[in-house]
């Protein structure tokens, strides 16, 4: 099992998500052409500007609004990305499988940001049960989906401090990354996927459009 | 569905108009949309709607009602237009003036 889940698995897995991405930015590019009024309206200028604003930290009117929560979001989100890609366990095996390297985290910053995204998971179904708001349009996709992603952080953290079964936690935790990573292009994760794009188009339908901000 | 000022109110023009509509013209009328005049904008924000709900506080219909979350952004899709898309303009809301029950 521990072959399989270090091999093929990790193949297949970056496979369905490279290959499920490629195909899902290019079926929505199609079918951007065919809606009249996208591309027409697609103007650099206030693309960019718009994506700047909501990239930056506190860019946007309903961050500054939110100031805790805007803080966590961009926290858990940069660790988020970041933990998978720097931290010294997964450089190792890449190390091992194709002789390439580059940077990693210092074991003590990769457990915090690991600890981050956790807790900030955590946050979010917190705040989804107690905001009647947010409530009103959670299902249970939603916290399927918390769980799916916060799944790997915490088994890797686990196979880190070698708590109960270190041979189980580590297969786990590479079942549950493989998961992730393929249900990316086929879920509400895919929001990573297409922000950039769907960001630019209102920018340019509050900027161009109707000569305004959308921040 | 909230009970406000505008439910109690008489429209001849909708309701007269309402009366015509059949199951198959809606049908029809919100594929149409749904597949080609809004089809890559409709279809990547239904998508990629995390159901965070930060749209709320930018709605002023749902501030001046105490933040009632039917009449979120979000909430008022989850009404309506997640059940078009959902039956693909086969389920008619009872609740909502709009569609023949």
């Amino acid at each position: 099992m521990y072959e399989i889940s270090r091999g093929p698995l990790v193949w297949i897995a970056f496979a369905i998500l490279i290959v499920g991405s490629t195909y899902r930015i290019i079926s929505m590019a199609r079918l951007a052409k065919k809606d009249k009024v996208v591309l027409p309206y697609m103007k650099w200028r206030f693309g960019l500007r718009s994506i700047m604003h909501w990239t930056i930290p506190y860019g946007a009117k309903n961050m500054r609004m939110r100031l805790g929560f805007t803080l966590l979001s961009f926290l858990f989100h940069i660790c988020l990305v970041l933990t998978p890609i720097l931290t010294a366990a997964h450089v190792f095996l890449w190390k091992e499988s194709w002789g390439i390297s580059w940077w990693t985290l210092p074991d003590t910053l990769s457990k915090v940001m690991v600890i981050i995204v956790i807790c900030g998971g955590l946050a979010f179904v917190l705040r989804r049960i107690s905001n009647p708001t947010v409530r009103f349009v959670t299902s249970a996709s939603d916290y399927v989906l918390v769980g799916l992603v916060l799944a790997p952080f915490v088994t890797g953290l686990m196979a880190y401090y070698q708590l109960f079964n270190y041979q189980i936690i580590v297969i786990i935790h590479m079942w549950t990354g493989a998961i992730w990573m393929a249900m990316i292009p086929f879920t509400r994760i895919a929001h990573m996927l297409f922000f950039p794009l769907t960001r630019a188009y209102m920018g340019c339908e509050f900027g161009y459009v109707r000569g305004t901000r959308d921040w | 569905m909230a009970e406000t000022a505008e439910n109690q109110v008489v429209d001849p023009g909708l309701d007269e108009s309402v009366k015509k509509l059949t199951p198959e013209t809606i049908e029809r009328v919100v594929q149409r949309v749904l597949t080609k005049e809004s089809a890559a904008r409709l279809k990547i924000y239904l998508e990629t709607c995390v159901h965070c709900a930060l749209c709320a506080e930018g709605c002023h219909t749902y501030l001046s009602r105490d933040r009632d979350p039917m009449f979120s952004p979000v909430g008022k899709m989850k009404n309506t237009l997640w059940e078009l898309v959902k039956t693909k303009g086969g389920y008619l809301p009872r609740q909502s003036r709009i569609w023949p029950a």
